[in-house]
């Protein structure tokens, strides 16, 4: 990229530049008018030189007429005719001269000495034979010829303009002509008149456009400094210019307001930051609390679930044993009283020990669910997960009426979890939404797990609806403190713990109000 | 043991009502290896849909159970005037259900597992209990039919002769010769089959507490 002029710079010489153009259009300007003039000057001779040669003719003819009238006789005439042309001078002692048509000279004021003599044979300084030229013009009725003479005053050639008219009764031609040294001098003249009002033209536009473009390329200067520094995050200077009248004023107050604008911004953005750092702070420093405090009351919580899930146990084992009691007993009976019938009794052991296995495969999976192990993450269906949580968390509550409906779909990724972990968060939220329904109508008492995929695809999203009386709003964050509880005999580790585990797998844990009514706990699990 | 008066309406029936089906089961395997009928419902709205008035035997409910529990069954059923001897399952540490139970006026409540011994041994007590309340009710309404044989003027001196009244005041209470009140008095005695005044105070005092229970 090439490096562009800064912008003063740019306006000065593009000032300049249109002053010299300027000038340059003044100087051809008055070429051409010096040019025409010259012309014209030259034209205005010829026409005055025409005329005083028609005149000189006139003169001659005068003497001529007297002559043939009988007046004087012929030599007087023509005395007559030399003497008057020879005093007759005009403009720069220009005067008349004549020679007959053999180029013999008949007047020539300035050198009377040669008049008389053959100058057919003079050439000028360019070699021509000018009086040959000059007679042969006049024999051919006249006209304008220019040539080299000498001049009278200086005796040096010069280019001369002359006309000739013939004369023909005394086989004469009479001319008078120029120095166009003259017009060129004239002209001269004209040029140095117009050289000195063009210089002063000059002078005055440079002086003019000088003092324009330092009243705009200075502050435009100070301007752009001003607009450097803002861009900088400088505001401590003054805007200069601010009170001018005229489009650089309208600028620096823009740029001024712009100063003022962004520097209370940059304070008040400062501020917000601050205050968001503290903020930070604040938030980091509780939650590390909030860690520290769910660490240590994560076995708490393990105790009461495990206290809790051991009621559960009870009353669910107490089904098949109670089971097996009856079928031994039942037997026993019939076999002390005699009256066994064979095929019966063996279809009461085999319902037995169906009890008896059933019993035992609801020990097992309280056992894999409450196994204390170091925390593996390993990719797992969550299908798995709650399936394993669901079962549990249903024990006792078919009793009670309630429903626990699971929709996961089948093409749901793996998700990478601590299978016991995710496990016991899960049965805290099946077990809170579970209390949380106890108050309504059987038909109410319905918990609904679901799990999609979430938006960011990196996870994916469990949710446990139920259709409790809900969480207020303003509780929704309290519900995750340690210790809080809405239940009388709760410890209220739970969500807290939820929230700590949860994170810990890099997810996230909240709640949203069920639109019909209760709560939705949502959380995110990464997937495998 | 039956008395003769009783119309036999259904033969003596344990209803089992769970709803876990390997309970119930099994239960019913129980009861019946001490020879006893047993019907099994799974529910508590089941029973109340197969129950009838005059139904014979004892119940035995578990106390949770989806929809009506144990206890709203017996409440239901007291609602409905059926006064069927209840025995209430429940399950480990139940207590304020078991308490509840008692307070409703359930006649047992035994706590799984169950002691097989024990539970028969109450079913037994059950159906002797809701057997005596049977002929109770079956001799009430035999007294009742002797009562309503008798005329205004017998019934009359029977009152007065329960009262404890001498054949010579009922005469003048009732303004009638001493021969007359003798007449009525051995018609009444006849009547109500009974051949001394003991007798009569007796079932008097019988019909007036089955009519003071609302029976």
């Amino acid at each position: 990229m090439v490096q562009r002029p800064s912008f003063p710079a740019g306006i000065r010489v593009r000032l300049v530049l249109t002053a010299v153009i300027s000038l340059c259009g003044l100087v051809v300007l008055a070429a051409v008018a010096l040019h025409t003039m010259r012309r014209q000057m030259i034209d205005d001779r010829v026409m005055m030189v025409r005329n005083l040669t028609e005149q000189a003719r006139h003169l001659i003819q005068r003497e001529y007429d007297r002559f043939a009238a009988g007046e004087i006789d012929e030599a007087a005439a023509k005395r007559n005719a030399v003497e008057t042309l020879r005093v007759m001078r005009w403009a720069n002692g220009e005067y008349f001269f004549i020679d007959d048509f053999d180029g013999r000279s008949v007047l020539l004021p300035i050198r009377p000495e040669l008049e008389g003599q053959d100058a057919l044979g003079l050439v000028d300084s360019k070699g021509q034979r000018f009086v040959e030229r000059q007679r042969d013009l006049a024999l051919a009725g006249g006209g304008i010829l220019t040539y080299e003479f000498n001049r009278p005053d200086t005796l040096m050639p010069g280019e001369k303009l002359s006309h000739v008219r013939p004369f023909e009764p005394w086989r004469w031609f009479v001319a008078t002509g120029i120095y166009l040294d003259d017009v060129d001098r004239e002209v001269r003249v004209a040029l140095l008149q117009m050289l000195g009002v063009l210089m002063v033209v000059a002078l005055v536009t440079w002086v003019l456009i000088r003092a324009v473009a330092r009243s705009i390329t200075r502050p435009l200067g100070r301007l752009t400094v001003a607009i450097g520094r803002l861009s900088r995050r400088d505001y401590d200077f003054e805007v200069a210019d601010r009170h001018r009248p005229d489009e650089i004023g309208d600028i620096a107050r823009a740029v001024d307001m712009a100063k003022t604008t962004r520097r209370d911004f940059e304070a008040l953005q400062d501020e917000l930051r601050a205050r968001e750092e503290a903020a930070r702070i604040e938030r980091e420093t509780a939650l590390a609390f909030q860690r520290d405090s769910a660490l240590r009351f994560e076995k708490t919580s393990r105790l009461v679930s495990m206290g809790e899930m051991a009621t559960s146990l009870a009353h669910e084992l107490n089904q098949p044993l109670a089971a097996v009691a009856n079928y031994c007993m039942g037997s026993v009976r019939r076999l002390e009283a005699g009256s066994a019938d064979h095929g019966a009794l063996l279809t009461a052991m085999r319902k037995a020990a169906d009890q008896a296995n059933r019993a035992s495969a609801i020990v097992a999976r309280l056992r894999r669910f409450l196994r204390r192990s170091e925390p593996t993450l390993e990719p797992l269906p969550l299908a798995l997960i709650v399936e394993e949580a669901t079962s549990i968390s249903a024990i006792g509550q078919k009793r009670r009426g309630s429903t626990i409906a699971v929709d996961v779909p089948a093409d749901l990724p793996a998700v990478r979890v601590d299978r016991v972990m995710i496990g016991q968060v899960l049965f805290n939220l099946l077990r809170n939404g579970l209390e949380a329904m106890e108050g309504n109508e059987p038909a109410r008492r319905r918990l609904v797990v679901t799990a999609r995929r979430a938006e960011d695809a990196r996870f994916v999203d469990v949710g446990v609806t139920d259709f409790g009386p809900g969480i207020p709003e303003a509780d929704r964050d309290a519900v995750f403190q340690p210790f809080y509880t809405s239940k009388a005999e709760g410890l209220g580790v739970g969500l807290n713990i939820c929230r700590s585990i949860v994170e810990s797998h890099g997810g996230r844990l909240w709640i949203e109000p069920n639109p019909v009514g209760g709560a939705v706990f949502h959380f995110t699990l990464p997937v495998a | 043991m039956r008395s003769p008066a009783v119309t036999r309406v259904e033969e003596e029936t344990v209803h089992v009502v769970d709803d876990d089906e390997a309970f119930r089961d099994s239960l019913v395997w129980l009861i019946e290896a001490a020879d006893h009928r047993v019907r099994a419902h799974a529910s508590a709205e089941d029973f109340l849909a197969a129950c009838r008035p005059d139904m014979a035997g004892c119940l035995i409910v578990d106390v949770r159970m989806p929809g009506l529990s144990g206890l709203e069954l017996n409440d239901r059923l007291h609602e409905m005037g059926i006064d069927l001897p209840t025995i209430v399952v429940t399950g480990h540490g139940d207590v304020p259900m078991a308490v509840e139970a008692f307070r409703k006026g359930a006649v047992d409540f035994v706590e799984k597992p169950l002691d097989d011994a024990y539970v028969l041994s109450r079913i037994d007590l059950c159906l002797a209990r809701d057997r005596e309340r049977r002929r109770l009710e079956g001799r009430n309404r035999t007294l009742e039919a002797r009562l309503a044989t008798l005329s205004a003027r017998e019934r009359e001196v029977m009152d007065c002769v329960v009262a404890g009244k001498l054949n010579k005041q009922i005469a003048d209470i009732l303004d009638i010769s001493i021969k007359t009140v003798e007449v009525h008095r051995s018609r009444v005695m006849e009547k109500m089959r009974v051949t001394t005044v003991a007798e009569l105070v007796r079932i008097s005092l019988e019909v007036g507490a089955a009519h003071r229970n609302g029976g």
